[in-house]
């Protein structure tokens, strides 16, 4: 689970949000649009409820732009190395 | 189409969302209801400054704040104005007495103020103190700009820009420009997952049936909404979350799909599907900005997509919900495609085609925003329009969550909000906690308790007796009172007594007794009366026939009664039935025995009712319950000695009852009608008056032919009883209109002892129909739905009886009683009589009936009530009577047929002519039948099996266009949807392929076509050609020109200047027409007196009207110098307001004054009388009334006003005593009024020719202006708005130098330009020179 890791993979990510949408992690299609793959607003919240734990300053209204697990993974590998 | 306004050359096209809001803002583009609201209390140290620079910042961050929007030429378009986000503005309020109530007043008044979305500003940041550290920030912004997420990125930004001013830290970036939203709806139209989008939803809605809505009605939205708000309890917020945990799925899930499940309960059930799942669809919005470049542009992206939901009761309630969010998931990955755009494609436009029920948002985001040094609290004022009802959840779910029902108020009003909002929060929390919906209540604890006892509370003694017990303590009391009266036959109490104690001894001889059944078939008659007595005295049960119904009825009748003997005259035909025949005459004959005495619960009568089998059912009424009936009747309506009650019901139904025995039991009169009179108003009407009548009964189809009767009019009767049929309000009007007397509704079926609600009908009653009232004694009525739960008020219900006037049941048919009769669930032991009607409670527990369970009305999906319909074509006052049915057309579908009795000489024609005046469209039956007379069945009610079918021709069009309107829209309706020739009249707008584009570009084209806009709102209203030639005719009747306000040129996009033209004394400001043509370019806003309105009060002084106006003017223009102009005494007015501008700190612009002196010119001159107030009115229609000299009366003048055309004369009387009103009271002003110096300079037109030695003259202006500049015109005052002359004194208004556009006042800064221009005109000089 997210609470037990230091730092936000994105294999991590995948997981968490196949989790949230009820699919296999392998099922995540990471440059497909999550919305299209059946995340919602109220998932990203959740998610970033988790991730927030992990990684500082992560800014909801990004996430909200950004489409894919690709698009998401820049911003969170961003938020790391700052 | 040549009249649309110009717009900048870089405008673009609107989004669809905003396409959406747009088309509905058109239907009524004064409503304020779209714009979205917030108003952020703070308390704690405000840097105003800094507050001021925020808002500055966020108005060129967040371009939406600019845009601007007009009607294009390829539909609506909107632009961004440079430097057109609002500024904030101060208002202090701390001297106010109470500055929080009027805080909330100016706030909510700020909100429901028009806005200008071609000037703008499309919103507005108003900051209100109300004391020291106590401030409130309102802000306001239009749905096309922005919708609730927006919201909530403006306000959070500028609380970041407050917050960083004050603390010195750096804001973050801000938004992303405009465009963005833009690209990304071009994107995605362009994406091939649109087509995939597409294809789901068209899938999806293929099989979509009829959406109802939870309120009878239209979903239009109104100008504003009721807003109920609940709190959730913090247990229920932890169970909710606890539930969305265990079931995996996130808690805004969980609360759409219960409300949906709430919803469902709301909804009427369609008849046959009783027993089905119940289908809901939600309006679901959706944010629509997830993985969007356009995220987090404040602009309007909402979505409202249907959501199909299942409602399930049956299954564990955590399947369900899972089943219910996969659908909502679903949804969302096709969550971008428009709504609007399913709305066309599937044909949801217009009325009764919804594509979606009410809408369920949850909102977790609108959090309240952090301001550095500030404690904060944010209040949702408004978030677009309420078509229906709109549940909203605001909160984040742990800290929050309120439970929000938002209604629109010509649907519902607001205690019934408040009930949704209640009911809803109770429905959740009982749900959070079920295993299934089904053992879920609809109504709270409370309203169980009310519905099903405190209403039912009609416990009353009544003595366990029979009515043979009853009628004998009457003949003791009162022997020789009057008992009966038959023609000229009269009986003592003593002598019916004895009549029919000797037809009892006969029957007891005959071996008759208590448990028996004896059959009477008489016609009214005293021997129809001893019967009945005597038949009851033996203790046996009497069985009504009608003595003229040979058919096969009466031996399935005879067959199931098996009377014991027949009393009837000796030819009559039992068909067969072995039962002897005891004819009057032998009465007493035979053998004699001593009766037995029949006991409280044995059967007093059987009566046959139809059965839905065809078969007739024998209904069996005991003692007891007719007993608890008619003491209460007689105790209700306090009936005694001196009574004098009319037999005309037919025995064979039950209202017969209480008119055979109730005047038995206390001493009052029974009169019988001969035999056939109650089908004869005339007969009837002599016989009430012949007999003084105290009371009698009328069916409400007879009571309608009676009305009618001339013979009934000035009739007066204590008191007249309707029942079997609904009771139209229009006919109770008209009762009290003819009758004195009281009329009082009951309501009851042959298997409840006649009645068990009641109610007076008053003149003046609501709705279509009179309700039924309440229960009567010992009695209990319930609102029940499929599954046996008590259903909210308003909402339809299958109506249950309880209590002591229930039938024993079917004779030999227990199975069907078991059935009818089943346990009541509520009261342990008793049973309950399941009616098979449909009804809605009011709050107060008042039951109306809307109509049987097993055929409810439905036209295009909208629940009609027939008996509106029949009251409004009783209301045209040109038919007699009137029935509306529902039957199926060749393809099935309901169709509207009216069936009337014309009054004498009335057409057909003029009949639907009047009815598309005040019908909508849906409600027009497709037929209307003209009959001699009404049909009747034997009991006098309509027989609507009797009426003919109508003759429904749906391929030829009935006729061929009229001349006039109807030519014109034939041939707009066919340019607009490309039709190869004129449309038809019955051509349905949007059934022939209109959209809502099509439908702007119809309403453009007629405004160029008839010079007048119709309205969207009007064509969504009325689609069908000749039903909108019908309503444009009548709407020219009364031109629409007498409003506050007036616009006299067509509005312009983009125009800079607004002049605001003040109507002279008789306060309408039609005379400035040519000046607005003459001053292309500008626009010209004329601004009438209140007084049109003949319901307006006074005002007290002209200061006080000044006032008015300015507030009229600055909620059209909140910002910019006000230009002036006035004629005649709208001179001294538009001073007046220029003052009382400058006073608000407005910059006033022009200040024009058109031969108008100031107000002391005036005070020692006589105040015009009526005839010189109404010799006005040819000054205002743009006459010298010097010149008319012959013309006097108001009769004179009117006449001469129609015949050269003028629209004064064609105005309604009442706007024309307006007018005389204004003529008088605006002269009363003026002599009380006082000037206040202006800043601004004038320009005053002096009209020469008039003045010479008054003494009036344009330097009389000088100390109360900040200059005066003359123009000379060579005429008189009458002419100074001549055509001619208006060119002038445009050129003079365009010669003027603007006023500084920015500047806060033009302090005393006169235009030292010394301007003079030489203005030559054809025929007139004129001069205009700088003075002073």
């Amino acid at each position: 689970m997210s609470q037990m890791i230091q730092v936000l993979t994105k294999d991590q990510m995948r997981a968490d949000i196949a989790a949230q949408i009820g699919l296999a992690p392998e099922e995540i299609e990471a440059d497909e649009s999550l919305v299209d793959q059946g995340l919602d607003s109220m998932q990203v919240m959740t998610l970033l409820m988790q991730w927030g734990e992990v990684i500082q300053g992560l800014d909801f209204a990004r996430f909200m732009e950004a489409e894919t697990l690709d698009d998401w993974w820049l911003i969170a590998e961003q938020a790391q190395s700052a | 189409m040549t009249h649309l306004p110009p717009v900048p050359a870089h405008a673009q096209p609107l989004s669809e969302a905003q396409k959406g809001i747009w088309y509905a803002q058109r239907r009524d583009m004064g409503s304020p209801v779209f714009m979205t609201g917030q108003a952020l209390t703070m308390r704690g140290p405000l840097d105003v400054a800094a507050l001021r620079a925020a808002v500055a910042q966020v108005g060129a961050e967040a371009e939406c704040l600019s845009l601007r929007f007009a009607e294009g030429q390829d539909g609506p378009v909107q632009w961004l104005a440079a430097g057109g986000a609002p500024a904030l503005v101060v208002r202090d309020l701390s001297g106010e007495a109470d500055p929080e109530a009027a805080a909330a007043a100016a706030i909510e008044a700020e909100a429901k103020g028009p806005v200008d979305l071609t000037h703008g500003p499309v919103a507005g940041f108003t900051l209100w103190v109300l004391a020291p550290g106590h401030h409130i920030l309102s802000e306001r912004i239009h749905h096309l700009a922005a919708d609730g997420y927006a919201m909530v990125l403006i306000t959070n930004r500028l609380a970041e820009l407050y917050s960083a001013t004050c603390t010195g830290r750096a804001a973050a970036p801000g938004f992303p420009p405009y465009a963005q939203s833009l690209e990304a709806e071009a994107t995605y139209l362009a994406s091939p997952k649109r087509d995939k989008d597409r294809a789901y939803w068209h899938e999806t809605l293929a099989t979509l049936g009829t959406i109802e809505g939870m309120a009878a009605g239209e979903p239009v939205s109104d100008r504003w909404f009721h807003r109920a708000e609940v709190p959730m309890s913090a247990a229920a917020r932890d169970r909710l979350h606890g539930l969305a945990a265990e079931v995996g799925l996130n808690w805004a899930d969980v609360l759409s799909a219960l409300a949906g499940a709430y919803v469902a309960r709301c909804l009427p059930v369609a008849p046959g599907e009783e027993d089905l799942p119940r289908e809901v669809v939600l309006g679901m919005p959706l944010m629509n900005r997830m993985g969007s470049k356009a995220a987090r542009v404040p602009c309007t992206l909402v979505n409202v997509l249907p959501l199909r939901l299942v409602v399930h009761e049956d299954l564990p309630l955590a399947e369900w919900l899972v089943q219910a969010a996969q659908g909502m998931a679903a949804m969302r990955r096709h969550g971008k495609y428009r709504g609007e755009a399913l709305r066309r494609e599937m044909h949801r436009i217009g009325a009764g085609k919804r594509l979606h029920g009410p809408l369920v948002n949850v909102l977790p985001f609108d959090a309240t925003p952090q301001m550095a040094g500030l404690e904060t609290q944010l209040q949702i004022l408004g978030a677009g329009s309420v078509d229906d009802i709109t549940f909203c959840f605001r909160g984040d779910g742990r800290a929050g969550l309120l439970v929000q029902a938002d209604c629109n108020p010509a649907l519902y009003d607001l205690a019934t909000t408040q009930a949704h909002a209640t009911r809803l929060a109770t429905f959740i929390e009982a749900a959070l906690d079920a295993a299934t919906l089904a053992e879920v209540a609809t109504l709270t604890q409370a309203e169980t308790a009310q519905h099903l006892f405190a209403r039912n509370a009609t416990d009353h003694p009544v003595p366990e007796t029979t009515l043979v017990a009853l009628t004998r303590a009457q003949v003791q009391a009162t022997p020789e009172a009057e008992a009966l009266v038959f023609g000229t036959e009269r009986l003592s109490y003593a002598a019916l007594d004895q009549r029919s104690d000797a037809l009892a001894r006969h029957l007891a001889g005959q071996g008759i007794g208590p448990g028996d059944v004896v059959a009477v078939a008489l016609p009214r008659s005293v021997a129809l009366i001893v019967a009945l007595q005597g038949v009851i005295r033996a203790g046996a049960a009497y069985v009504p026939l009608d003595p003229e119904d040979a058919s096969g009825r009466r031996a399935d009748m005879l067959a199931r009664a098996n009377p014991k003997v027949i009393l009837a005259e000796a030819d009559f035909d039992a068909a067969g039935h072995t039962a002897g025949i005891l004819p009057p005459a032998d009465w007493g004959t035979g053998p004699q025995a001593a009766p037995t005495a029949p006991g409280p619960h044995d059967p007093a009568y059987v009566l046959f009712t139809s059965g839905s089998t065809g078969r007739p059912k024998g209904v069996v009424i005991e003692h007891d319950a007719i007993v608890n009936r008619l003491l209460w009747m007689q105790d209700e309506y306090g009936f005694g000695p001196g009574d004098r009650i009319l037999q005309k019901t037919p025995a064979t139904f039950d209202v017969s009852v209480w008119e055979f025995f109730l005047p038995f039991l206390c001493g009052a009169t029974l009169v019988v009608a001969p035999p056939g009179a109650h089908r004869d108003p005339s007969a009837l009407a002599g016989l009430i008056r012949d007999h003084a009548i105290t009371t009698l009964h009328f069916v409400p189809s007879m009571l309608a032919l009676f009305l009618a009767a001339p013979a009934s009019h000035g009739l007066r009767i204590a008191r007249v009883f309707a029942s079997g049929e609904a009771l139209p309000a229009h006919l109770a009007a008209q009762f009290h209109a003819r009758i004195k007397g009281r009329l009082h509704n009951l309501y009851g079926p042959t298997e409840a002892a006649v009645d068990v609600t009641y109610r007076e009908a008053r003149a003046d009653e609501p709705g279509a129909s009179v309700p039924i009232g309440v229960p009567v004694w010992n009695t209990r009525t319930y609102l029940l739905d499929p599954r046996g739960r008590p259903v909210p008020d308003g909402v339809a219900g299958r109506l249950y009886l309880g209590g002591r006037q229930l039938a024993r049941g079917y004779l030999g048919q227990p199975d069907l009683t078991e059935e009818r009769f089943p346990p009541d669930p509520f009261v342990p032991g008793a049973r309950m009589y399941d009616t098979g009607d449909l009804a809605f409670a009011s709050a107060d527990g008042t039951l109306t009936y809307i109509g049987r369970a097993d055929h409810q009305v439905k036209i295009r999906g909208v629940r009609i009530e027939l008996g509106e319909i029949e009251a409004v074509l009783e209301g045209t006052g040109l038919v007699a009577q009137a029935a509306v049915l529902a039957p199926a057309d060749h393809l099935g579908q309901a169709q509207l047929v009216a069936y009337v009795v014309p009054r004498a000489g009335v057409e057909v024609t003029a009949i639907r002519e009047a009815l598309s005046a005040r019908l909508p469209a849906m409600m027009m039956p497709a037929a209307i039948v003209p009959l001699d007379a009404f049909p009747l069945n034997p009991s006098g009610k309509l027989d609507r099996k009797a009426l003919p079918a109508p003759q429904l021709d749906a391929s030829a069009p009935a006729r061929a266009l009229r001349d006039g309107i109807e030519t014109v829209l034939g041939a707009a309706y066919a340019e607009v949807l490309g039709l190869p020739e004129p449309a038809g009249p019955e051509t349905d707008f949007f059934a022939a392929g209109g959209d809502s584009l099509k439908a702007v570009r119809l309403t453009l084209l007629l405004e160029e076509e008839l010079g007048r806009d119709p309205g969207l709102g009007t064509l969504f209203e009325v689609p069908v050609l000749a039903d909108l030639a019908r309503r444009l005719e009548a709407e020219a009747q009364h031109d629409d020109g007498l409003g506050p306000v007036v616009h006299l040129s067509p509005r312009k996009g983009g125009a800079p200047r607004r002049l605001f033209a003040i109507h002279p004394a008789g306060g309408i400001a039609w005379c400035y027409r040519g000046l607005a043509r003459a001053l292309d370019g500008a626009e010209v806003v004329g601004v009438q007196s209140p007084l049109l309105d003949p319901d307006a009060p006074e005002p007290d002084s002209l200061s006080a009207l000044a006032r008015d106006y300015c507030d009229r003017i600055e909620a059209l223009m909140p910002e910019g110098p006000i230009n002036l102009l006035g004629w005649s005494l709208g001179g001294i007015i538009a001073h007046a307001i220029a003052a009382e501008a400058e006073a608000r700190g407005r910059a006033v612009g022009q200040l024009v004054l058109l031969d108008a002196y100031p107000s002391e010119c005036w005070r020692n001159e006589p105040e015009p009388d009526e005839g010189a107030a109404i010799r006005a009115l040819l000054a205002i229609a743009g006459h010298d009334p010097d010149a008319y000299p012959h013309l006097v009366t108001r009769a004179d003048i009117l006449g001469f006003l129609r015949e050269t055309g003028h629209p004064l004369g064609q105005l309604p009387e009442a706007v024309q005593h307006g007018v005389v009103r204004s003529v008088q009271q605006t002269n009363r002003l003026v002599r009380t009024h006082v000037e206040r110096r202006v800043d601004a300079p004038l320009l005053h037109v002096h009209a020469r020719l008039d003045h010479a030695g008054t003494g009036r003259h344009p330097q009389l202006w000088s100390p109360y202006a900040g200059g005066v500049r003359v123009l000379e015109l060579d005429c008189r005052h009458a002419d100074v708005v001549s055509d001619a002359n208006c060119t002038l004194v445009a050129q003079a208004l365009r010669a003027m130098p603007d006023q500084d556009a920015k500047g806060h006042n033009t302090k005393a800064q006169n235009t030292g330009d010394g301007a003079t221009a030489g203005v030559d005109g054809a025929h007139r000089r004129a001069r205009l020179a700088h003075q002073r």
